[in-house]
């Protein structure tokens, strides 16, 4: 049988690859007996879909969450625009 | 000038309005995974540079902001690998071992989780979600943040995280084992309670 640190620990690694099957009906056994184990195996796949939303955020065409820092933003502007720049003048 | 790279040229915007257009996606997507914003800038920076430099190798069978995602991308790995070479890898490792123990001697929950009852679809929209998500990865041992993202943001299998960070596959199962638990730990502490 596996206690409650196993469980956490094997939910987890189902999570990267295919457990055998003994280990997964033992998970699925406890996870039906053991309420708070079956909250951990949740937020596990809370926090699996979470990060995929912050992935893929800025793919999409959603207004960013993140917004630069208006410093930054300007000193990136006059660095790229030296480079411009400084091209023009070697052509 | 051929006619595909006239038209590839034409589907360019001017590289000077690259700033006001994309600064913000990009340093979004680097922030998610590098945590640090001074870090986060310094390579949307480099990316724009990159970006400018090899104009002439936009295909344009992408979009222009999926195109400087992938210069992106390889500068975030880049910067990640260079990190791992000046960081000793025992220091990261000790650190990793002081994770908070959730169980008793006889491998029960002390406490035990909380209830979470929210959708992940809306809550990463929230901005304080999204601070709290950012804390607990970069208070994280940096190894351990850095396996998480590869395999929860950069979506590698156990082979890629092996290559990648030069460890073993029952190595990688035990780090973001780690990563999870204090990734989830935290959460809770920070955001759930």
């Amino acid at each position: 049988m596996f206690d409650c640190k196993e469980v956490t620990r094997r939910v987890s690694e189902s999570m990267d690859r295919r457990l055998p099957l003994y280990q997964r009906l033992m998970i699925r056994f406890h996870l039906k007996m053991c309420h708070l184990c079956d909250t951990y195996h949740k937020q596990m796949h809370f926090i699996r879909e979470v990060s995929k939303c912050y992935a893929h955020a800025s793919e999409k065409d959603n207004i960013p969450q993140c917004i630069m820092d208006a410093a930054a933003r300007t000193r990136i502007k006059s660095v790229l625009q030296k480079q411009m720049d400084a091209e023009q003048e070697q052509a | 000038m051929d006619k595909a790279a006239a038209s590839q040229r034409a589907n360019m915007t001017d590289p000077a309005t690259w700033v006001d257009r994309y600064a913000n996606d990009l340093y979004q997507y680097a922030l998610f995974r590098v945590q640090q914003p001074p870090v986060a800038e310094d390579l949307v920076q480099e990316t724009f540079l990159a970006a400018y430099r090899s104009r002439k190798n936009f295909q344009g069978l992408s979009s222009e902001k999926t195109w400087l995602i992938g210069i992106l991308k390889n500068k975030v790995i880049d910067f990640f690998r260079k990190r791992d070479r000046e960081i000793p890898t025992e220091h990261i490792e000790h650190k990793a071992d002081t994770l908070v123990d959730e169980f008793d001697e006889k491998g029960h929950w002390k406490v035990g989780p909380a209830k979470w009852s929210v959708n992940p679809g809306t809550v990463y929209e929230q901005q304080e979600f999204m601070t709290v998500m950012q804390k607990c990865l970069s208070d994280m041992p940096a190894r351990l943040s850095r396996i998480f993202v590869l395999r929860e943001m950069e979506d590698f299998d156990t082979n890629q995280i092996c290559k990648e960070m030069g460890i073993s596959a029952s190595n990688t199962w035990v780090m973001l084992h780690r990563a999870r638990a204090s990734l989830r730990n935290c959460l809770e502490i920070n955001w759930f309670t």
